[in-house]
């Protein structure tokens, strides 16, 4: 028994395993992207002349409830408000829930919009915390502030959703920035296929290094620090070649809960959102997912990739170390709550797609990730290895990868081009490089933390350190 | 191991290469392609827009003759462009020009392509172009097997207008597998008046849905002429579809629909009674308002809100009626009479007359004391603390039960 | 003969804008314009139109807040203001004379139409 040799041939063995592990893994993201191309492609080719005049002057289009939860934002709030009551849009109300915020936030409403008090009825469709007051504005009669005591994100949107009055909301953070069509855009699958379409969500982008002037995106351009650029090529990756393609195959789990727009009857169905999660979002469209493949009826959630949510990305490691450690203790939680779905061929696609891939790639992927790469190192420096065999890991793991982020890049310049200046292309082209050298490899080992946060239930939010761009123009240039 | 290996990464850093590549020099022959047409059009827009706001008969002069080849996109763009945004002479003018500068043509030729993007998109610059002559293909565009293509050609068809465009459109209604009826609905709403006629021709013959649709469309677009015909709609023996009629009815709200609506709110089904009172509400019928009324005690809650609605739409003597039913000894009754009060601001009038005297002053407690007795005490206690004239929040504290004084001092 | 009236256009869709100021040029007025609200009240401001053709939905500033604008200003209020703009419902209508303006024309517009309107607003006030 020759304990060195069993142990060097499982040392091989889990290298090999890393191996196909990345080559599994890289192949998937490679389908995905086929098939994103081919429905960016088409999606492009759709709109011509856009009728999304057509959409905003018709009757028929859908009303929408904006649902704005707010709490401690007493610098941006009436910003906010502002530049969501001049959307382009037919019929559309505005719900701010102040979520018992400690400071003016709700005194600054009252101030900018001439708020009284309102007979409005608030049901508890759903149960939430106690709400104080409803007030309506005078001179936007559209414009609803919900003041309630302090419950949380999710709280605060089940108030806005009981309060809703039409049948379809949507939710935005309050510091994302919307763009002028977004909602016109996002209605969009909920005019084609009325009955099926449950939600709908848009592509988030990152807005770190865009000129920014009363709460519009006047110049769209790349920051000039590494890692809002990095987030960009993870985005674009994320977003165009993954979510496509996920809602494609009918297995879209996240929305994101910057820009997402639901049928409102269906999530009174299911009771809202639900406290006890880090990213309410997530959980509540796999619940709705739950439930209509529990009610049997053909249903879809869908991605659009055209309208655009424009979130603040982190700038520094720690802060976003924090971000991914709650979307990470977040996906557990929610994948974990809802694990009798997995393999359950009663969920359709979502069961047998989109779980699984979660719960290898995601849960599990970053372990491989992690621990594999060390393991290849360490083998190959002790002479394990030999070299053909590390170029090969090499190449699966990093050139691979490389690859598709480019491949991201080509197919955001096909489609949407956004990002106008030489320049600009340069620096994604090169960061999609540069991404595979060390920045998936930091999330990875952020991700394998998260676990085992999660493990020990730890939960909350961690304040962002958000600098509040919509008062200020960012040229371009950080200062910190 | 060695040469597959060498082959992988080869492959991978060309196919990487190649991706770059393609990257760069199209996003190069893009930029100098627009740079171009941007300065043709700087050149050519103006020429278009003096031919269309003037009256020459023809388009080519203002251009100098005749258009380059390399031009006809910038000019196509240049004419579909405006030709959407405007109404009248000017509109009918830049049609003349398309038409007369062949690009009608071409999209009917691309109309029968065999490419389905090329086939979409010369549908929807026929509608734009509002091509009279391209009708006959546009209804044959409507069995494209593309969904695109036919919902383009259905959406052409709609901007095109005409009797001929409205027939087929209306037979799309019939085939609910291929369209969604929702589209068609809109697509003939947009159309106006000249569907109205067809849709009660073909009614007869379209199923359950499609049915429906037409009633909302004559609705929506206010078909006058369509009145008696949906009067008799309210005989119809399927439910839904005098649902829809009272619907449509109240939508176009001619007050001679108001003595079959107030037959209506006795019918058997409550989806037609709610539908009947909602639709009076918009007639402004006087004499339907005690007929409202006793559907203020229908059994049915849309019955009842539609009902108290529409009451409140009758103006002052609806409002009377609304407080006399505040005595009635129909619970439901009573309570969607408070609601309604409440809603409409007659309760915080009220509130406000007791600090007057008299007969108005014992009528308002009357009012208040009524909506006590029925239950209705959120706004009050917030009157009683919030109102600024003191006089009447001691009013209010009086006609307030003392547990509910006690839960508004919380 | 008297001085051309001086428009000032704010509309944020550049191929309306275009329409727009070829149309009124020909017909002998001085064009100015504005692509947004915010822009559209510091042009009104400095130059002081005769007319004010203005779009609603606008960046920076919709056409409600310049319509306020103007009728609060003290030199601008009598100038005055025709909507041309794509909301055609009922409460737009409303809102947009409650605030202010002398005409409402609903987009895809008559352009004839549209003229005769301008050159009616131009004439001084029948006393």
């Amino acid at each position: 028994m020759n304990f060195a040799a069993i142990l060097k041939d499982a040392v091989i063995a889990f290298n090999v395993f890393v191996l196909f592990y990345f080559l599994v893994l890289n192949s998937i993201y490679l389908i995905l992207f086929l098939i994103s191309l081919v429905d960016v492609l088409k999606f492009v080719r759709r709109t011509f002349f856009s009728d999304y005049r057509q959409i905003m002057q018709s009757d028929m289009t859908w009303p929408i409830s904006v649902l704005i939860p707010a709490h401690d934002e007493e610098k941006t709030i009436v910003e906010t408000v502002r530049s969501m009551l001049m959307i382009n849009y037919g019929e559309f109300e505005i719900i701010v829930i102040d979520d018992g915020s400690n400071d003016g936030t709700l005194r600054r409403l009252i101030d900018a919009y001439e708020l009284r008090r309102s007979d409005r009825p608030y049901r508890y469709s759903i149960a939430t915390g106690q709400v104080r007051a409803v007030y309506g504005s005078l001179a936007h009669p559209n414009l609803t502030v919900v003041d309630k005591e302090k419950g949380g994100k999710a709280d605060a949107l089940n108030a806005g959703i009981n309060l809703a009055r039409y049948p379809l909301f949507c939710s935005i953070d309050g510091d994302s920035i919307i763009e002028d069509n977004a909602l016109l855009r996002v209605v969009k699958p909920f005019m084609e296929k009325p009955i099926e379409t449950v939600a709908a969500g848009g592509i988030v982008r990152i807005v770190n290094g865009c000129d920014v002037k009363d709460g519009r995106v006047t110049r769209i351009a790349l920051s000039d620090r590494a890692l809002p650029i990095l987030q960009v090529v993870e985005y674009l990756r994320a977003f165009l070649t993954g979510r496509v393609g996920w809602s494609n195959l009918q297995s879209l789990l996240i929305i994101s809960g910057a820009f997402g727009i639901y049928k409102k009857q269906e999530v009174l169905e299911i009771g809202g959102y639900t406290h006890g999660t880090d990213t309410e979002d997530l959980e509540l469209v796999v619940r709705l997912h739950a439930h209509m493949r529990c009610k049997k009826q053909p249903y879809r959630v869908v991605f659009v990739p055209d309208p655009v949510c424009w979130t603040e990305a982190p700038e520094t490691l720690s802060v976003l170390a924090r971000q991914r450690n709650r979307w990470h203790r977040g996906l557990l939680q929610t994948l974990w709550h809802h694990k009798r779905m997995l393999f359950n061929p009663k969920y359709g696609n979502v069961g047998l797609v989109a779980f699984p891939y979660f719960v290898l790639f995601e849960l599990l992927g970053p372990f491989i990730e992690t621990f594999g790469y060390l393991a290849v190192i360490v083998s190959y420096l002790l002479g394990i290895l030999d070299v053909q065999f590390f170029m090969m890991f090499l190449a699966v793991a990093i050139l691979y990868g490389m690859f598709l982020s480019i491949a991201a890049i080509l197919l955001e310049e096909i489609s949407f081009r956004r990002y106008p200046g030489w320049i600009d292309l340069t620096k994604l082209l090169a960061y999609s490089v540069i991404e595979n050298f060390g920045y998936r490899q930091i999330l990875s080992a952020m991700k394998v933390k998260a676990f085992w946060d999660a493990i020990r239930r730890r939960r909350g939010w961690g304040r962002m350190q958000r600098r509040g761009f919509r008062q200020e123009t960012l040229r371009g240039q950080v200062s910190r | 191991m060695q040469g597959a290996l060498i082959v992988t990464v080869l492959s991978i850093a060309a196919i990487f290469l190649a991706l770059t590549i393609l990257i760069v020099t199209g996003k190069a022959w893009r930029e100098f392609r627009d740079g171009w047409c941007r300065a043709r059009r700087r050149v050519l827009e103006p020429l278009i827009l003096k031919y269309t706001h003037g009256s020459d008969a023809s388009v080519l002069p203002a251009l100098g003759g005749a258009i380059a080849r390399r031009d006809r996109v910038v000019v196509e763009t240049i004419l579909l462009d405006h030709v959407s945004r405007v109404r009248g002479i000017e509109h009918e003018r830049l049609c003349r020009a398309l038409d007369e500068l062949g690009f009608v043509d071409r999209f009917l030729a691309n109309l029968r392509g065999s490419r389905w993007w090329g086939r979409a998109k010369a549908a929807e610059k026929l509608g734009i172009a509002s091509a009279k002559r391209a009708t006959s293909q546009l209804a044959a565009a409507l069995t494209d097997e593309v969904p695109e293509v036919r919902l383009r050609a259905a959406k052409a068809l709609g901007l095109v207008g005409g009797r001929a465009a409205v027939l087929p459109l209306v037979n799309a209604l019939t085939e609910p597998n291929r369209w969604s009826t929702i589209r068609i609905a809109d697509i003939l709403t947009g159309m106006g008046g000249e569907v109205v006629k067809e849709l009660m021709d073909a009614f007869p013959k379209l199923n359950a849905h499609a049915k429906l649709a037409a009633l909302d469309i004559l609705g929506r677009i206010h078909a006058l002429e369509a009145v008696p015909w949906l009067l008799s709609r309210l005989d119809d023996p399927e439910s839904n579809v005098r649902a829809r009629a009272a619907h449509a009815l109240g939508a176009i709200g001619v007050v001679d629909a108001a003595p079959v609506l107030r037959k209506a709110l006795t019918d058997a089904a409550w989806p037609v009674r709610a539908m009947a009172a909602k639709a009076l509400g918009r007639v402004h019928d006087l004499e339907a308002i005690p007929a409202l009324c006793g559907a203020l005690r229908d059994s049915e809650w849309w019955v009842r809100a539609n009902a108290a609605e529409a009451l409140k739409l009758a103006g002052p003597p609806g409002i009377e009626a609304l407080e006399g039913m505040l005595k009635d000894t129909d619970l439901y009754a009573t309570h969607q009479a408070c609601l309604m009060l409440q809603d409409a601001g007659v309760l915080d009038r009220r509130v406000a007359e007791l600090a007057g005297n008299g007969e108005r002053r014992s009528a308002a407690e009357s009012v208040v004391s009524r909506f006590v007795q029925a239950g209705q005490l959120s706004r009050l206690r917030e009157l009683a603390t919030a109102h600024s004239d003191a006089v009447v929040r001691e009013a209010v504290l009086r006609l307030l039960p003392q547990k509910a004084v006690t839960g508004a001092a919380q | 003969m008297s001085v051309a009236k001086r428009i000032l256009v704010a509309e944020d869709d550049p191929v309306t804008r275009r329409f727009v100021v070829s149309l009124l040029t020909e017909r002998g007025y001085e064009v100015l314009v504005a692509e947004d609200g915010e822009h559209a009240i510091a042009t009104a401001t400095t130059a002081q139109p005769d007319l004010i053709v203005s779009d609603l939905v606008m960046p920076y500033r919709d056409g409600y807040e310049v319509l306020r604008a103007i009728r609060t200003d003290e030199r601008l209020k009598n100038i005055p203001v025709l909507i041309l703009s794509m909301r055609d419902h009922e409460e737009d209508i409303v809102r947009g004379f409650e605030q202010g303006a002398d005409e409402y024309i609903v987009k895809p517009f008559n352009a004839r139409e549209f003229v005769s309107r301008v050159r009616k607003l131009l004439e001084p006030r029948r006393a």
